[in-house]
């Protein structure tokens, strides 16, 4: 009986990690290996800036990602293994965020680190395909949500996070990073 | 944030060229390979301790304007050993102290060295500003007293996130400053670098490290070793 418990215990130790923690391998790919709902997706909103693609995957999970740098601004279009849209991601800076929502986000930043950094945040769009494809023009019909990557200190530690939060600042999910070695940047 | 980045990158480029050409006028230069290895181990998240063996070994040398003076030079030139304690100061700075011993010629140079670096991520370039201020002491000479800057970015060359088993560039751009006895020298510093992870912890870089200095009004010299990295952290 106890064999069984620990053996059950080793079982679900690796997958309680692993909701706690990022651990993601993204691959550039070529267009022709993504599948084809997506390509036409892409196709339709007529970017005129260079489309890079991505595939990532983590233990369980395939998706793919469509990047497109255009004025300055960094949009991802994911889409999941079959190719059906999934969310638009936009990259935006603080000061596109209402006061309201702002407020609300540093609260639960403040009470989760001594020191934090904000790294970069998007603007993610999800909804029917029909409205992502105007996501551009009109965002009435889509549902908005903020993923915010940040660098936190806390009990002396140093991590990277990556948080999501409703359109009005509420946290709907946290995971933490691999935090990413630099030695070889500093020695 | 990308075009202050590429502005940055150009501008480096552009200085180290200028400096480059205006050095071919009266110039000896050397051909060598430098191996180095550095450890590094945390020791709590704010302390780490690092070690790092270096060594130069020559091959070639001769004068720019001169192509009779291109010569074989096979030589052990010297071995650097150097130990470093890092705290982090801040979430993207840190603040380095460390001794380095020089073995050349039968003599021993000993150097203390200060550092102050300041690294970030932006998407998939990682940036890392390095100051450094250092004293040598060599036998029967006056102390060499030097200022550096270095810019170093990097970035994976498959996707944006290196993983394991992945290759990524490197560049390094330095800059040093050099008072000794009252003559100031300097010198610059471009290093173009093919790494590969093993894994996060496991690097391995290969590049060539060019330097072109000046010593006083007298010569310029420049050096092109052949670098291997290997950098392991746990």
């Amino acid at each position: 009986m106890k064999a069984i418990l620990i053996i059950v215990l080793l079982f679900i130790f690796p997958l309680y990690s692993y909701a706690q923690s990022k651990v993601e391998i993204e691959e550039r790919i070529e267009k022709k290996d993504v599948p084809l709902p997506a390509q036409q997706f892409i196709d339709s909103l007529c970017f005129s800036s260079k489309i890079k693609w991505f595939v990532e995957q983590n233990y369980i999970t395939k998706t793919f990602e469509a990047k497109i740098t255009a004025n300055g601004t960094t949009c991802s279009i994911e889409f999941d293994s079959l190719g059906k849209i999934e969310d638009v991601e936009v990259e935006i800076s603080w000061k596109k965020i209402s006061e309201d929502t702002q407020g609300k986000i540093n609260e639960q930043l403040n009470t989760d680190f001594e020191k934090h950094k904000i790294k970069k945040i998007q603007i993610q769009y999800s909804g029917k395909e029909t409205d992502l494809l105007n996501f551009r023009t009109n965002t009435e019909n889509l549902t908005i949500k903020y993923e915010i990557v940040v660098k936190g200190q806390k009990e002396s530690k140093i991590e990277f996070y990556e948080y999501l939060f409703s359109e009005k600042g509420e946290l709907e999910n946290k995971v933490q990073f691999d935090f990413r070695n630099t030695d070889h940047l500093e020695y | 944030m990308k075009n202050v980045i590429k502005k940055e990158i150009i501008l480096l480029i552009g200085l180290f060229f200028c400096v480059s050409v205006s050095s071919l006028a009266q110039s000896t230069y050397q051909i060598g390979v430098l191996p180095s290895f550095t450890l590094t181990k945390k020791i709590n998240p704010k302390w780490k301790v690092n070690l790092n063996i270096q060594s130069r070994f020559s091959m070639y040398k001769g004068e720019f304007s001169n192509s009779d003076t291109f010569q074989e030079d096979r030589n052990y030139i010297l071995t650097d050993i150097s130990a470093l304690a890092n705290r982090k100061i801040g979430l993207n700075t840190s603040l380095t102290v460390g001794y380095l011993t020089r073995f050349r010629n039968k003599e021993q140079h000993n150097r203390l060295f200060q550092q102050f670096i300041i690294s970030n991520k932006y998407n998939a370039v990682g940036l890392a500003h390095r100051f450094v201020t250092d004293q040598t002491f060599r036998p029967n000479q006056k102390t060499e007293f030097r200022g550096r800057y270095r810019l170093a970015f990097d970035r994976p060359l498959q996707g944006n996130k290196l993983n394991p088993k992945e290759f990524y560039l490197k560049v390094n751009n330095e800059y040093l400053v050099s008072l000794q006895d009252k003559k100031w020298s300097n010198e610059v510093r471009l290093i173009p670098f093919l790494g590969y992870a093993f894994t996060d912890k496991n690097k391995v870089e290969i590049g060539i490290d060019y330097r072109v200095g000046s010593v006083g009004d007298e010569f310029l010299r420049n050096n092109f070793w052949t670098t291997i990295n290997y950098y392991l952290s746990w």
